[in-house]
Formats: C-alpha cells, structure tokens, sequence
C-alpha cells in the first residue's frame, strides 16, 4: 500500500515532463485534440494521443526499486527497472537535445513495459498456483461414451470446421441452423441481463488505431503480438481489435468524467481477432479460433480509496456468476497466480468450465481490475469532490465468450442420442426449443476432392 | 510496369462494380479508356484462380470456363459486352480457344500413339523373354519402335509447351469475361419497379445529418480508427432489435443461418468479383513479417465480413445433393469496406466503413429458377419493409451499372430526409453461375449424374447501420422491435 501512497502523490507526469522538454527544445505545445469532438471533421483528424501519462514517482522512486523488480520477477518477467531508472538517468543530465530525445523515446518505450503491481492477494506463482475460489454445480454423470463439441456439432450438421483453410483459413469455423441461433441467443441473454445491471450498451468500431490498442497493453508488434493488422502499403495504420475492452476504453481515451457519474458501466456486442494459434490437442476445434463473438462488460471507477476497482471486479465476477449459473454449467472461479496476470492486470478472475468429454477445466472468461494501468496511457481521467484531475480504474470481464460457452454447453448437456438439451435460462432465447437435434432439411454437402481440370 | 498494368487491366474488368458507385458518365469514361488498356495488358492479366500445369504453383480452384457454350452464340455475347461497355476482342478469344482444342486433340493423338507404342514394345520384350530366342526381324521392328517412341516425346514436348502456353491465354481472358445480363434489365436507366408511401416523404428538413447524429447524443464520430464510429444507450440496443428483427423474420420465411468468418484468402475474393489489388475493394491484412508476396497469393487474407463472400466460402469446392435445391441461407454480421470513391461523399453514419449487414443467399440447380427465387426473395424483403412504415422503392439496375458478376440487380432505396434522396438499403441480384463455375460449386442428383454449377441469387437484405441512421433521421427510435 506504500506505492499507492505515492501514487497519490503524484508530481511528475510524463505530459508535464514532455510539455517541459520540448518547451527546453524551443517547440511550441499544441493543445492535443481529445477524441470527444463531436464535429464531422472529427474524421479528417490525424489521431493523436498523448505520451502516457506514467507514474513517475513511483517508478523512479528508489525505494520501490525493489519492489517493482520483485513484481516483475513474479509476473512474466517482462519489463527491466533498472533500465527504467538508468535511461531517466541519461535522459536527465544528456544537454544535446537530439540525443535527449533519443533517451526520452527509450525511456518511454522501456517504463510502458513495467507491469501494473499485482494485489496482495494474488497468489505468487505460475498458472499451477492459481488459486481455486469457488466450484458451481457438479459434474453431471452418464452412462454412455460423451461426445466432443466437434463430433456433436458435425452429427446435428450445425457446425463445420474441415476443409476451410483453402478459404477462411485456419481455425476458422461456420455454425449453422440452430447452432447459428444458440450463438444469438447467448448474445440476447446476456445482453438483457447486464442491461438489467445497469450497463450500457455501445455499438464498437473493431478497426482501430494500434495506440488505443498498445494503451490497453496489448503489444500490436513483435513476435508475441496477436493482433492482425492491415496492409500498411494499402491502408491506414489499423488493428483489428482483440477485444471490445479496447474500443471501449477508446471510447473514453482523453475524456473526463465527474465523480458522481461513476463508476460507469458498458458492454458491448463485438467479433474479436486474435491472431493466435495453438497446435494443442484440447484446442483444435472451436476452443482456440481466429474470430469470435463476445459480450465484454467494461467499467470506470474513481481512485479515491483504492478499494473502487477491487469492488467492481467482485460485481463483474457476481455477473459471470449468475449467467453461467443460469446455463446449468459445472465451473470454478480462480483467482489467477502473478504469473497469468496479463501486464495491464493488478488482480484477475478466471471462470473454468468443466468440459466433460475432453476432461479439462477450460477458461470460458475472465475478469480484471487494471486500476490506472490503462487510464494512465489513455489519459481517462475523472474530477475528484476536491475539482482535481485524477486517473480513474479500469475494470473489465468476459459476460459471455461464445465458442467456448457452446462447447460447455454442448458437451454437457448432450443426451444420448446425439442431441442436445437446452438450459431453462436459454430456450426464452431459443424460440422456446428445448432440445437441439439434427434437421434432415439441411442440405446434402460432399467436399470435392479431386480437382482436375481439361482444358476444354 | 508490370504491376501498374496489371491494376488498369484489373479496374478494366472491374469496372461495373466501379460504376455502382460513380455517375454514369464517370463509368462511362472509365469503361473507354479501361477497355483499350486491357486489351493492351490482357497477356498481363493474373489471377490466383489458374495456374498453369507447367508452373510449381498451383490452385485449390479448377475453373469451369464453359467456353465451348459461351462462343457458340458470339452475336449474344458482344451484344452483352457492348451493353456493359466491355471493349474484348472476343474473336481472338475463339480462336485462341479453337486453337487451345485442336492442340489439346494432338497432345492426346500423340499419348494415344506413345501408349501404343509403349504396349508393342513391352509385348516384344516379353515375347523375347519368354521364347529365350531373337525372333527375325524383331530387332528391326524394336528400333523402329524406339525411334518412333523418341520422335513422339518430342512432339508432346513441344505441343504441351504451345498448349501451356495458350491455355494460360484462353484461361485469362474466359475469367475476365462478365455474367449474362438478363433481359429484364434496363439498357440506359435505372427503373422504379414498385414505389412505397412516396406520399409519406418528409420533404423540409431543418438539420443536417450531423446535427441530427449531435444532437441524439447517442453517437460518437471518433477517429480512434478510420471513419469510426460508436452507437451508445438506446441507438446500440435498437441495433440488436433490428438484427433480432430481420433473422427472426428471415428464419420464419424458411431461411436457413450461417454465421461464417470475416478474413477469406485471395482466391475466393477474386472469384467473388472483388479487386485484389484495388485496395478500395477490400482491406487486406498484414502478413508476416519478413515474408513477400506477390498481389496474387493465395495465402493474402482479406477482411470483407458478411457478404456473399460467406456463402460462397461455405459451398466453395462442395457437390451438392439436386434433392436438397434450392438452399436457402442468411447470414448476419459485421461487413468492411475500405473508402472508396462513394462512402468518402456520404455524409455521417451512411458513409461509415464498418456495419452490421443481414445477407441472404439462394442456390438453385437451373438458371431459370433463378428468376423466380429473385421473385420471392423482393417479396419476403418487401414485406419485412413494410413494417418499418418508411417511404422505399425497388429499383431495377441498369446494365452499365451492373457488377461483372451480376445478372441483374434490384435494390431497395430508402429515402434519406436530410439528403433528400433514396440511398440504398438492400438488394437483390441473380449471380448465376459465376461464382459456382469458379469455385467448384456443384449440384448432381447422384454419383452417376453429371455435375452441374449452381445458379446463385444474393441478397443484401439490409444495412442495419443505414437503417438506425434512417430511423434516427425520421425520429423512430421508440418502437420496439425485438421479436421475443
């Protein structure tokens, strides 16, 4: 709690320090345009943000040397405080101003990958550290051979996943007919029930420019990056989004909010685009795919005591609870090691659901409090009861991933015969269906092997 | 050089589509000056749907020209391009073809004669063996046989290098050839087939979109990426209303819902009439670092999201069963589009570049099914319009304006107050069998039976974000639309 002391008592801010160093170099400052012009030129705009607005006191504050280093050792190891500190060094006394900026760049590059400090409670570790909260429903036992989402999904003629890469691509998947349905359906449920909690709703652009993308703390280059970009020598400098926690903070980047509207709850209905892959036996199929869609719930809160964040995690984890509950799902709750906090993370929740016919607890969301992480480099700020300007606490969570809640969902509520039930909490959604089974209306599809031609 | 005529040749054959978006005239001075280049820079023509046998590349694609069908009627055939504006020398084409036939009936005389002669060779050989003794006179005949087999390979040497070599140019050409134009379609200008509540037409309108979209407080113009947009509180569940709204009511209607991926390679994007290399036709990713590819390369992914790209990557390369036609799908998701010369102008949520499109999407097994599926599909759109209360027309497209792709093409145009026009919402076109004949997608009753390419109608049944603009502009956000 002794860093967030210093937080508090912020001066140094790297806008003061950049407006400093470049009034130093004889430039004059523009005042930056925030993205809340409303204005149809709005546009034509160049997008700018600010250089993050990082915690200076903090990092560079000897005393907490260690303990960010310890964080970063117990995290992924991403990150070097001691490069932080000696680049600032060089930065500070370096007189030739070229130079000076060619440290201020590196400095910059080097302090964004420090990772946000992890809560105290979360366990120190990797993944097998994680620690198990609580465990929901049990799992259901049946006498006969389960099936895979893959073999159910191809049986009931409502899910093709073969013979793609040749126009699609890899990983890429088409639900038909009432999977295609179960998909909407589980994008209506979840959508009325966070209306319920008092989220809005906001309509997202999943093209967006890579700062919005890096300020969220996803790297958008390099080798670990998972996010697909446009030709740059065809098209402007955009990423697709991952997430809709990204447009959303995007939303909200270079805006100031009044304390009393907060906290401020969204969500949003988005396709994701993760360029990840996985040759893993339990992820072929539908577990790890390129595209998806996915409810994201994100919320601000104010930093007056500290505790807000920690408290909306619990309300977003409540959330998940109740609509996964309600799908008659067996699953955990964890509370995930040091080592599975992504950087932006302070503390995360991870909900596993039991996936019966592989046998493994498979991650079908998550909820994370990012505390100023994010605001901080997208310069989302809100006016205390006092009228100062500080950063607000980000928080996120998954209301409903829908490949993989379809794959538990499938695998356990699968009968016998090869058809499916539907969960109570889903048929309103379902046209009141309350099982799933194969259409002997769909068409009659061979795959064409042979691909010979003549010529005439 | 290369890749610059390549383009020109390119926007050449692509110039329909072109057209959809800029005046008549502008197409019109296109199609002139596009044309004489591409017959300039046919022999430059690439594509990623045909690689000849003699290249190391190949293709997922054979693509089924049926030129033999296509050049039998040649008056037919540049009446069509002449209604298109299509400057082609279709009569080196035929004779390319010819030629392409009759090497291909020596190559197969020569393989005939090599196997022949392969046979007597190896029935002297065993004869040998077996009798253990030189028969008289059979090691002339071998010689004879040997010198003949020699002679022959060198002959298909050299007409399987002039049949490469003339195929590539056949092939090429028969790819850049449009669709059929049906003989509905109007010649010179577009015609109002059906015009609803035309009376109902708000005609003063004090504010401009912008001010309207301001004033909502419910949209957020943003460029947090290109052109972007965010809907906010009631314009972002009326969203979700709408698309409950139309899948429900295509689902009643029989349809059946695909939900397919956003990114298709290069091949099926060009095979659905869309420019690879224009980047205004479609955005395409970034591929890895490092890696170089040629415009043409398979493995380029391109973003397009719903749209007919979906169906045509679900039945790509698959026989289907006759008893199961006609198949009739909808799809609903997110659709992309670069700017282009059209969007750029459009003021507002009517030029965003991302939206939520409702597609729709029927296979037939005979041409002329085609026609009455357009029927029905104008029918089931028209009456799912009548709903909204709003003033709409069905319009015919006329010829020039067609895609290379299209047979005809009705769309529905919704009146815009604040631009005083009918901007389109949705449409209607009979595809035929061009895509099918590219992508291998084929119907036969049984495995005996002949395999035929399907006949396709597409329908963009709506673009729900033009929609919520129309709405927003005629002040209809109350209503509640979801069906549960």
């Amino acid at each position: 709690m002794m860093m967030r002391k210093v937080i508090q008592t912020g001066f140094f801010t790297w806008s003061k320090i950049n407006t400093l160093h470049l009034q130093l170099r004889g430039i004059a400052t523009t005042p930056v345009r925030y993205l809340s012009n409303q204005r149809t030129d709005t546009w034509q705009n160049n997008f700018q943000l600010q250089d993050a607005d990082l915690d200076l006191d903090n990092l560079l504050d000897a005393r907490n040397r260690d303990t960010i280093r310890d964080n970063i050792t117990r995290r992924k190891g991403v990150g070097d405080i001691d490069r932080v500190i000696d680049l600032w060094k060089q930065y500070s006394t370096e007189i030739d101003m070229s130079r000076k900026e060619d440290f201020r760049q590196q400095f910059l590059s080097a302090a964004r990958e420090i990772p946000n400090l992890s809560h105290p409670h979360s366990p120190v570790g990797d993944e097998h550290m994680s620690r198990q909260v609580e465990l929901f429903n049990k799992p259901k036992s049946v006498s006969w051979p389960l099936k895979s989402v893959v073999e159910l999904g191809q049986q009931l003629g409502m899910l093709r996943i073969s013979n793609v890469s040749m126009t699609t691509g890899p990983s890429t998947y088409y639900f038909t007919d009432k999977l295609a349905r179960m998909e909407y359906a589980l994008v209506k449920y979840s959508v009325d029930h966070l209306l319920k909690m008092g989220f809005e709703l906001v309509s997202v652009p999943d093209l967006l420019r890579p700062e919005i993308i890096e300020g969220c703390g996803f790297k958008t280059t390099g080798e670990v990056a998972q996010v697909y970009m446009l030709d740059p020598s065809r098209h402007d400098n955009l990423c697709l989004a991952g997430t809709a926690e990204m447009p959303l903070a995007g939303l909200l980047a270079g805006g100031t909010l009044d304390f009393e509207e907060l906290p401020k709850k969204f969500m949003a209905v988005s396709r994701c685009y993760r360029a990840e892959t996985s040759h893993a036996e339990n992820e072929l199929g539908i577990y790890r795919v390129h595209q998806f869609t996915k409810v994201e719930m994100f919320a601000v809160a104010s930093s007056e005591t500290m505790e807000e964040g920690n408290e909306l995690l619990m309300q977003l984890l409540d959330i998940e609870k109740t609509l996964f509950g309600q799908l008659g799902l067996h699953y955990r709750v964890l509370d995930m090691s040091t080592a599975e906090l992504g950087a932006p993370a302070h503390r995360k929740f991870d909900m596993e659901a039991w996936m019966p016919t592989k046998q493994f607890w498979g991650e079908i969301s998550s909820a994370s409090n990012c505390t100023d992480y994010q605001s901080r480099r997208l310069h989302l700020r809100y006016k205390s009861p006092l009228g100062q300007l500080k950063h607000c606490t980000t928080v996120n969570g998954t209301a409903c991933a829908v490949p993989r809640t379809i794959i538990a969902l499938l695998e356990t509520h699968q009968n016998e015969d090869g058809s499916v039930s539907v969960p109570e909490g889903l048929r309103p959604y379902m046209g009141g269906d309350s099982v799933i089974r194969a259409s002997d209306q769909g068409p009659k599809l061979t795959w064409i092997k042979d691909h010979k031609r003549s010529v005439q | 050089m290369i890749r610059v005529a390549r383009y020109l040749c390119m926007t050449s054959y692509h110039k329909r589509h072109i057209g959809r978006m800029m005046t008549y005239s502008v197409v019109k001075f296109l199609g002139k000056h596009c044309a004489k280049l591409q017959n300039n820079c046919s022999c430059l023509y690439s594509t990623s749907l045909f690689a000849s046998d003699r290249d190391i590349d190949s293709t997922y694609f054979t693509f089924d020209h049926d030129l033999a069908k296509n050049l039998q009627d040649m008056e037919k055939l540049q009446h069509n391009l002449k209604l298109r504006g299509i400057s082609f020398d279709i009569h080196q084409l035929k004779a390319n073809y010819e030629e392409l036939c009759s090497l291909d009936k020596k190559r197969s005389a020569i393989e005939q004669r090599r196997s022949e002669v392969a046979h007597h060779i190896a029935v002297i050989v065993k004869n040998q063996k077996e009798s253990k003794t030189n028969m008289p006179g059979v090691a002339e005949k071998m010689k004879i046989l040997k010198e003949e087999g020699k002679t022959l390979k060198e002959a298909h040497k050299v007409v399987q290098a002039h049949l490469w070599e003339v195929e590539e140019k056949v092939i090429r050409s028969a790819l850049s050839l449009p669709n059929e134009v049906h003989p509905d379609v109007p010649e010179d200008k577009e015609v109002i087939v059906e015009d609803y509540l035309a009376d109902k037409r708000l005609r003063i309108v004090d504010k401009d979109h912008h001010v309207i979209l301001e004033e909502s407080n419910m949209v957020k113009i943003s460029n947090v990426g290109s052109r972007a947009y965010y809907l906010r509180g009631r314009l972002a569940v009326l969203e979700q209303e709408l698309i409950d709204r139309f899948t429900t009511e295509l689902h009643r209607k029989g349809l059946t819902m695909i939900l397919a991926p956003e990114m298709f390679k290069t091949a099926l994007v060009e095979a659905g009439g869309l420019d690879v290399v224009d980047p205004s036709y479609a955005y395409r990713l970034k591929h890895k670092e490092g890696s170089s590819l040629s415009d043409w390369d398979q493995d380029h992914m391109f973003l397009r999201g719903a749209s007919h790209l979906s169906f045509l990557a679900y039945y790509a390369r698959m026989q289907i069963s006759s008893d199961s036609l006609p198949v009739r799908n909808f799809t609903v998701g997110r659709n992309y589009r670069p700017v282009n010369a059209v969007n750029k102008t459009l003021p507002g949520l009517f030029g965003a570049l991302q939206s939520v499109r409702v597609c729709a999407c029927t296979l037939a097994e005979r041409m002329e099914e085609c026609s009455t599926e357009c029927d029905m599909m104008v029918q089931a759109i028209k009456e799912i319009y009548r709903e909204f209360d709003l003033p709409f027309r069905i319009v015919s497209i006329p010829v020039q304006l067609l895609c290379a792709y299209e047979q005809k093409r009705l769309e529905v145009q919704i009146w815009v107050p604040t631009m005083q026009t009918y901007l389109k919402v949705g449409s209607v076109a009979a595809h035929g069998d061009f895509h099918s004949r590219r992508l291998m997608i084929r119907s036969a009753r049984d495995r005996q039976d002949a395999v035929e390419p399907v006949h396709m109608v597409y329908s963009d049944v709506t673009d729900i974000t033009t929609m919520l603009a129309v709405l927003l502009e005629h002040g209809r956000l109350d209503k509640y639309w979801r069906t549960m």
